[in-house]
């Protein structure tokens, strides 16, 4: 049965003098898969700002914006209807050999390459002893929340994958670049995906703070969804906004400024299950 | 050790070739103390004309070698047809991987080479420019080898220079030695600014009559500054730095002190790192930040593509071939060089083994550097270089060392000997007809036996004389024209700091937002 989930995502920036420009590109329009369906987006942006949209070389849909009049504040309002489903999985059993065939490691290029942010650790496990590919899924997905303590504000917006495991700390973000690490590591082509994660009880009508979310997909055999932040199986509480090789391809904002000199961001999220 | 003999432009055993019979007699008539005088002569021209070419921080003439070299009529119908070809296959190449992909699903090219490429830019992804355009300008190197064949070296995408040398070699020799142009008939260079200007219009967007062109230059410490300069005042248009443009709407305008100005089309000199700080280096004062939303929406046309690096990336150079029968359905016109492409396992054994004999070229380089030739290294730089392939395949190519042909050259004692040349003709394309530069850039190693012609490597140049079909393309004696002939600008170009519609964006600072970090300021 579907889940109809309306999500508010706001940003504000505050600074402590006038900004003279500011350019801007957020990335927070879920997008349609056979899973989930957008029934409705809308962004706002407060100096009034026209938006342009285009989809970029991930598929994901962008919004940009400048704002040329000197200003104060920032503010970007991002409002999405969105229908989730629990996504359907193709077949999960590509073998350790099959992840090995050069076609696969050719198309798959992007995925199995460090990067600055998804740069080589090193786990105390051995993911290509696990029986298959899933099997190594499944082991990762509960060992990545005994490896790192979730700790808001243990790293930053720049913190590769290296920062957090040295410091066993991080938010979503580090353990999606850490399990992205250990999977290419192994052979396990990997994508960064970025989205919204629904924490309520799901009573209908209830708005629940949530989070801008990140989470795993792995290919073996199909492309596999999982959430080593929580362990938990991604369903219909986890809307899908952007699929990319690390943060850096999806962040959901992001954009320069002249003039003002410090900020403070505020972001919050609710989401309500409307059905 | 490879045994090789270069071929010789002008002489097969001592002996002229028919084709420079006269000129030859016209060369051997010269003498050294002469050449001697001439050569002052040319270099107090150039210096009077501000011609010059920064070398390692250091300002200096371009020195053009005072006896030409010249093509024959078959010889450049065959190149000229080449080179369309390869601009051709090369603009479809482009528009796949920046559009549908189709040559990755076809297996032609495989994917992980394109997509580690560093100049592959995904944010370039989906611009479509409004005429089709990508390669505005390029300039293909052409070498001939020890049998004779012209062949490609490398494809230069991006913003190639040398192009006003060409100009300016022709009038610089009409000035110094005007009596070797009495027997020949030759094609004329001068048609280039118009040219390039023709090709600029039309890739402008909604296909206006008098659309707005600009030529964004880095500032005058670019060592191809004078070229920036040059081409923008010979086409009459705005010669401008990122600061003296600003986006706003999607729209890029420039300051003027008469207000501010839409823009049509750029030609930029500035590499794609440094266009846009919203995707590319954020710390760049040199770029506009919005520009590439701005070409992505067709508000503005940014000449050439952004992203173009991908189809002249040394590692793609030995698929060119294959693309050509890809998308074309042809056999290549002009062949490439041997390459060697050490990805594949028993080719990197074989180039290891070999490497003394072998030239070895890193794919991102450019400008004659970090090239190792295998002959003349030592054993320690062969043994480094062995190791640095074998750990980045992706980053190297090898090649068969290639005798490049020489030419009569006058040196700095006034006689005349061999020197090592390569050739770089430009080609302009304006969407219905790529049209080549009767003419280029031929560059010539002034040290005896060096075959790194570069002028990026203290090479020099050569005057390349085109030989007319018929009276009709001839123009047998260079025009000699005033600067002058633009009409003083109407306007000028203001600094920033007086704009009359934004501030000017001095310091850039990135905001970003983490994920699942609320309320943290990231700064």
């Amino acid at each position: 049965m579907a889940w109809r989930l309306s999500v508010t995502h706001s940003t504000s920036f505050q600074y402590e003098s006038e900004v003279s420009a500011s350019f801007n590109e957020a990335r927070m329009t879920p997008v349609n898969t056979p899973d989930q369906f957008v029934i409705s987006h809308d962004l706002k942006v407060n100096p009034f700002s026209t938006v342009f949209s285009y989809k970029d070389y991930f598929g994901t849909e962008v919004k940009a914006f400048d704002v040329q009049t000197p200003h104060t504040y920032l503010e970007i309002v991002s409002q999405s209807l969105v229908e989730t489903n629990i996504p359907a999985l193709g077949n999960l059993n590509a073998s350790w050999d099959d992840l090995q065939s050069d076609v696969l490691k050719n198309d798959l290029r992007e995925y199995l390459s460090f990067t600055e942010l998804v740069n080589p650790i090193t786990p105390p496990f051995e993911l290509r002893l696990q029986d298959t590919p899933l099997d190594a899924i499944h082991f990762l997905n509960k060992a990545m929340r005994e490896q790192i303590t979730y700790l808001p504000g243990s790293t930053n917006v720049y913190s590769p994958a290296s920062e957090a495991w040295e410091k066993r700390a991080g938010v979503c973000q580090d353990f999606t670049h850490a399990s992205l690490s250990i999977l290419r590591e192994a052979g396990i082509p990997a994508r960064y995906v970025s989205g919204y994660l629904y924490n309520g009880s799901g009573e209908i009508g209830e708005q629940v703070i949530g989070e801008s979310h990140s989470w795993v997909e792995a290919w073996v055999g199909h492309w596999l969804p999982f959430d080593p932040t929580n362990g938990n199986p991604v369903a219909e509480d986890h809307i899908l906004v952007a699929r990319g090789r690390d943060y850096h391809d999806v962040s959901p904002l992001k954009g320069i400024f002249s003039g003002g000199r410090s900020r403070k961001i505020e972001v919050t999220v609710s989401l309500t299950r409307i059905a | 050790m490879v045994q090789f003999q270069a071929q010789d432009e002008f002489l097969v055993d001592g002996q002229p070739r028919e084709l420079v019979t006269e000129l030859w007699s016209e060369l051997t008539k010269i003498q050294s103390t002469e050449w001697i005088m001439k050569a002052k002569q040319r270099d107090l021209y150039l210096a009077m004309q501000g011609i010059t070419f920064t070398l390692s921080g250091i300002e200096r003439p371009l020195p053009v070698d005072l006896i030409p070299r010249i093509v024959e009529v078959a010889e450049w119908n065959h190149l000229e047809k080449g080179i369309k070809q390869r601009i051709k296959a090369l603009e479809l190449f482009l528009d796949d991987v920046y559009g549908k992909q189709q040559l990755f699903a076809d297996r032609i090219v495989p994917k992980s080479l394109i997509v580690t490429s560093e100049h592959f830019h995904r944010s370039a992804h989906g611009i479509k420019p409004a005429n089709g355009v990508r390669i505005h300008v390029s300039g293909i190197d052409i070498v001939r080898d020890q049998q004779g064949v012209l062949r490609v070296l490398e494809d230069n995408l991006r913003s190639p220079s040398g192009v006003s040398y060409v100009l300016e070699n022709r009038r610089t020799m009409a000035h110094v030695v005007p009596e070797l142009f009495n027997e020949y008939s030759i094609r004329s260079v001068d048609e280039y600014p118009e040219r390039l200007l023709a090709a600029l219009v039309a890739a402008a967007p909604d296909k206006k009559s008098h659309p707005n062109v600009v030529v964004l230059t880095p500032g005058v410490h670019n060592s191809a500054h004078f070229e920036h300069a040059f081409l923008a005042r010979r086409m009459g248009v705005e010669l401008v730095e990122g600061r003296d443009l600003y986006c706003k709407n999607n729209q890029i305008f420039m300051r003027t002190t008469k207000g501010s100005e839409l823009v049509d089309v750029i030609y930029r000199r500035i590499d794609d790192d440094f266009l846009d700080p919203i995707h590319f280096k954020p710390d760049s004062v040199l770029g506009i930040p919005g520009v590439i939303n701005a070409a992505r929406s067709n508000n503005v046309a940014i000449a050439n593509g952004i992203g173009n690096g991908v189809a002249d990336d040394k590692a793609l150079y030995p698929y060119v071939p294959k693309l050509i029968e890809y998308y074309l359905n042809e056999q290549p016109i002009i062949p490439n060089v041997d390459t060697f492409d050490l990805q594949l396992p028993d080719v990197m054994a074989f180039v290891l083994k070999n490497i003394s004999d072998l030239v070895v070229k890193p794919v991102a380089g450019s400008g004659g550097y970090g090239i190792t030739i295998g002959p003349r290294a030592t054993k320690g730089e062969l043994e480094e270089v062995a190791k640095e392939i074998s750990s980045n395949p992706r980053n190297w190519i090898a090649q068969p060392l290639i005798a490049l042909s020489t030419c009569p050259t006058v040196v700095e004692d006034g006689t005349i000997a061999s020197r090592h040349i390569d050739f770089r003709p430009f080609a302009v394309n304006d969407g219905k007809e790529i049209w080549v530069l009767p003419g280029g850039l031929t560059r010539v190693a002034l040290v005896a036996g060096n075959v790194v012609v570069n002028s990026s490597q203290g090479g020099g140049s050569k005057d390349t004389w085109v030989l007319a079909e018929s009276e009709t393309d001839v123009k047998s004696y260079p025009e000699i024209f005033e600067e002058s002939l633009i009409d003083p600008l109407d306007h000028e170009v203001v600094p920033p700091t007086v704009g009359p519609d934004v501030l000017p964006i001095t310091r850039m600072q990135q905001q970003e937002e983490q994920q699942q970090q609320t309320g943290v300021n990231n700064a």
